[in-house]
């Protein structure tokens, strides 16, 4: 696949896409999360956490194609920057030195604050009821629309409505008590 | 900020109205920080949708990995005597072959995947249904039993009942039993019914019977009229196919 399909792919959350990721860069992964500290499990769990964080920049438009950085480079940096931070918080205030001699990396450290805010969003979202969830996946991930949200719930398309709003409104308030608590 | 507010924000976030058409909304209900509350309601959607990607790859990695561990005990087999080898190596190719061949499939039963309507039935009660073998056929129906549901309504259909709910789920139950060729045919049936409640779910699965035949051209041309009505109870997903086709 050419970066450019796969970006595309991507966009588009193909499942053939990311199975086409993962079947060509699980090794490279692997082996820098193993090189430095980390076992297998360390390391799918970075390299989903490098695709949800490649995916959610190429979303925002934090991230396009150019020439100068291949796909398979930013995915590496990603994973390295995301690989660092979990070691910063397992052995605090230590040097963490990541050895990749056979990779080349660029710099994200720019993009990690607003991914940052994304994953502590999406944490948020577990702390809404079940209901509240499946309406909201149902809206964002899969691009339902209201009326089809109605008659899926067997509700009234305003109160799909309403309830979306609602929703909404408590993800916020967590959002922000979060945020109050971490000040 | 109101219900009403958010719809707006989700409506310029997705493209169908344009920012001068949003502030000038905003001004006339007094809406302030329209950036501000853009910017909010932008990540919320983002970190919902990535919530989802993370579970499309837990559950890709998941199998993966399985198909994975099948390959490898394929691999510690290969050391039996010569004659097995051959066996074992027959095997193994046919392993590899299907790990590649799922995932290198056409991107259309991805597609038909990801956009997937599974009609969850009618609320019927036996008891205000006049019409038993009917009812019996949705309680199937309900049941996710598809092979059951075509047989009851086939019969239903020889006995010479003819309705757009028969029809519908009687295509209903075709795709879903893998059967898109005889679905679009009886799905078809339900178009002639034009005052049918059938009639988007019908134009929707329509779309489905072309992705799960692959006919990229058919999809594309039945996506046309439910993109072009932004009523369609399908419109949003009518949409998101169109761009995802587009791309191909």
């Amino acid at each position: 696949m050419t970066d450019q399909e796969i970006y595309a792919g991507i966009i588009r959350k193909d499942n053939a896409t990311f199975a086409y990721l993962y079947k060509e860069y699980k090794r490279m992964i692997l082996s820098m999360v193993q090189k430095n500290s980390g076992n297998e499990e360390d390391a799918l769990d970075i390299f989903q956490e490098g695709l949800v964080a490649m995916w959610t920049n190429i979303a925002q438009g934090k991230y396009q194609l150019n020439e100068n950085t291949k796909l398979s480079t930013y995915l590496y940096s990603l994973c390295r920057n995301i690989w660092i931070s979990r070691l910063r918080k397992i052995k605090p205030g230590t040097t963490i030195e990541i050895q990749d001699e056979h990779h080349s990396h660029v710099d994200v450290d720019d993009q990690e604050e607003n991914y940052n805010l994304i994953a502590t969003l999406e944490k948020q979202l577990s702390k809404l009821n079940e209901g509240c969830r499946n309406l909201l996946k149902q809206f964002y991930y899969e691009k339902s629309s209201l009326k089809e949200i109605a008659l899926q719930m067997n509700i009234t398309e305003k109160t799909a409505k309403n309830n979306k709003y609602r929703c909404m409104q408590s993800l916020r308030s967590y959002y922000e008590n979060q945020a109050d608590d971490e000040s | 900020m109101k219900a009403e507010e958010i719809q707006k924000i989700d409506e310029f976030i997705q493209g169908e109205i344009t920012y001068p058409q949003l502030i000038a909304y905003a001004e006339s209900v007094g809406l302030t920080n329209v950036d501000e509350k853009i910017e909010w309601v932008r990540n919320a959607g983002i970190a919902i949708e990535a919530d989802g990607v993370r579970h499309q790859l837990k559950d890709l990695i998941a199998k993966t990995e399985d198909k994975g561990s099948s390959n490898k005990e394929a691999r510690v087999l290969s050391m039996k005597p010569i004659r097995w080898v051959i066996g074992i190596a027959a095997s193994a190719l046919v392993l590899v072959t299907g790990y590649w061949a799922l995932f290198q499939q056409d991107g259309m039963a991805n597609q038909y995947a990801a956009y997937e309507y599974v009609d969850p039935g009618l609320p019927v009660v036996m008891s205000q249904s006049s019409n038993y073998a009917l009812y019996d056929a949705l309680s199937y129906y309900s049941e996710e039993n598809y092979k059951k549901t075509i047989e009851k309504l086939l019969i239903l259909q020889d006995e010479g009942e003819s309705s757009d709910t028969i029809l519908f789920y009687l295509g209903a139950s075709q795709l879903y039993n893998q059967d898109p060729h005889s679905a679009q045919t009886t799905l078809n049936s339900v178009l002639e019914y034009p005052d049918s409640k059938f009639i988007e779910k019908t134009e929707w699965l329509l779309v489905m019977c072309a992705l799960k035949e692959n006919d990229t051209a058919l999809a594309k041309s039945q996506l046309n009229k439910i993109a072009n009505n932004a009523n369609h109870l399908f419109n949003r997903k009518a949409l998101d196919l169109q761009k995802t086709l587009d791309q191909k």
